[in-house]
């Protein structure tokens, strides 16, 4: 029946978890658009053979598996970019290499330029030095907390340039704009008091 | 405020239902029923932001897609040509006068169109099925029942068919009456999975909502605000990878 294979592709993009991007799945998509052909193929066909007594139905029908095709393409591309573009929120402008893999051409160029587009926003507000808008997720009540390092993630410089080692289990007092990044991604852990 | 002689000024006010002998609670049935939404709706700019978690249907919404995918019971009154995997219900017609097959909702619709095919209400909207609603809709199975109950439920109400008001009407009711089931078992029962089984998709990402606003609220009781945590992406992906290399070794 018409319209089974993309169905098939968004199936295996639901049952992924939703904070993970499965391959990008050329080949099915290819078929899908091959799929869409021959359907727009037969269509005309049929405009041309039968100048009256037009088999209505079966046109309607076609059009109507080419419609749904399109939509649920542009589905399956729409869904990974929103995923990817939650994934710059939280994880960063680097993503781990699995990840990587699973995109598509296309995806890493949106991906590369969603950043810049943020970036170049973040830069037009605030003060002089604009605004990061990834940090203070929450809001803030003092300058300075205590962390603690769950690994050994060697040198961090600090902004008023002296150098800091990061040692395993070793506790800091860090301004919060600079730890708050590294206890996003898991590299420092906040004290609770 | 309340006096001979005070003027009082009303900015808003809605009078709706009948109250009798100005006791008990307004009947908010006898409102005038919104508008409906379409399924291939447009939203508007403001909505788009929400739209990844948009319980509402929209064009790239992956569970209306599916409950359009979920299959009906139909015949056909025309014949209709051209269409290889349809010859298959024809050909058998000598022992069969009506001959049956199991279409696709958005095909359905196709043949609608032309008036060239009619339906009977898949098993979850038929008659019995919705006695058994309307009698207690908390013990039913709504996900073995149909995935997407409410979803492929309007979906079907939207059609021409002689039961679409009482299939409308149901459905209305049937969430109203687990709705507050769904609540209580998000904010209070640790061990859910039994019980999140039982719920269709849309109660699904209403108790997934709940619960995560339940864990919030619980976090700020016990230890205030302003902790900053690791991200929850990069959390899983790594319990994902812990978990990979475990199964590897």
């Amino acid at each position: 029946m018409y319209c089974d294979k993309v169905v098939e592709l968004l199936k295996e993009l639901e049952r992924s978890r939703e904070d993970t991007i499965p391959p990008y799945n050329n080949d099915g998509i290819n078929q899908v658009l091959s799929e869409m052909k021959t359907l727009d193929a037969e269509i005309i066909d049929f405009l041309r053979k039968q100048k009256d007594n037009l088999p209505l139905d079966a046109i309607r029908l076609r059009r109507a598996a080419i419609e749904r095709n399109k939509r649920c393409l542009m589905t399956y591309i729409w869904t990974r970019l929103q995923r990817l573009k939650e994934m710059r929120w939280e994880i960063g402008a680097i993503l781990p290499s699995d990840v990587r893999q699973n995109l598509s051409q296309s995806e890493i160029e949106w991906f590369n330029n969603y950043c810049k587009t943020l970036v170049s926003y973040m830069k037009t507000i605030g003060s002089d030095t604009g605004l990061n808008l990834t940090q203070d997720t929450k809001p803030p009540k003092s300058l300075y907390t205590e962390v603690r390092s769950l690994v050994d993630a060697g040198k961090l410089e600090l902004e008023s340039g002296e150098v800091l080692i990061l040692r395993k289990n070793s506790q800091y007092m860090l301004s919060r704009s600079q730890a708050e990044p590294l206890i996003r991604q898991g590299i420092l852990e906040q004290v609770r008091q | 405020m309340v006096g001979p002689g005070l003027v009082v000024q009303i900015n808003e006010s809605l009078f709706q239902g009948k109250r009798k002998y100005n006791r008990g609670r307004l009947r908010l049935g006898d409102r005038k029923p919104e508008e409906r939404s379409d399924e291939n709706e447009e939203n508007s700019d403001e909505d788009e932001i929400n739209m990844y978690r948009n319980i509402k249907p929209h064009y790239f919404s992956i569970d209306a897609i599916m409950a359009a995918q979920e299959k009906i019971q139909c015949s056909f009154i025309k014949k209709v040509e051209h269409v290889d995997f349809l010859d298959s219900i024809y050909s058998d017609k000598d022992e069969e006068s009506d001959p049956k097959i199991e279409l696709p909702l958005w095909m359905v619709k196709v043949f609608l169109v032309g008036k060239s095919i009619q339906f009977d209400m898949p098993k979850a909207y038929n008659e019995i099925y919705r006695g058994v609603l309307t009698a207690d809709a908390n013990v039913v199975d709504l996900f073995k029942l149909c995935k997407h109950f409410y979803l492929f439920g309007k979906f079907l109400s939207q059609l021409e068919h002689r039961e679409a008001y009482e299939v409308r009407r149901t459905l209305i009711q049937t969430f109203i009456d687990r709705f507050k089931q769904t609540m209580d078992w998000a904010q209070n029962i640790d061990d859910n999975q039994p019980c999140f089984n039982r719920l269709d998709c849309l109660e699904r990402l209403i108790f997934n909502d709940a619960r995560v606003a339940q864990q919030h609220l619980n976090i700020y009781l016990t230890e205030g605000s302003g902790q900053m945590e690791i991200a929850a992406m990069i959390l899983n992906y790594r319990k994902r990878k812990i978990h990979e290399s475990r199964v590897l070794e």
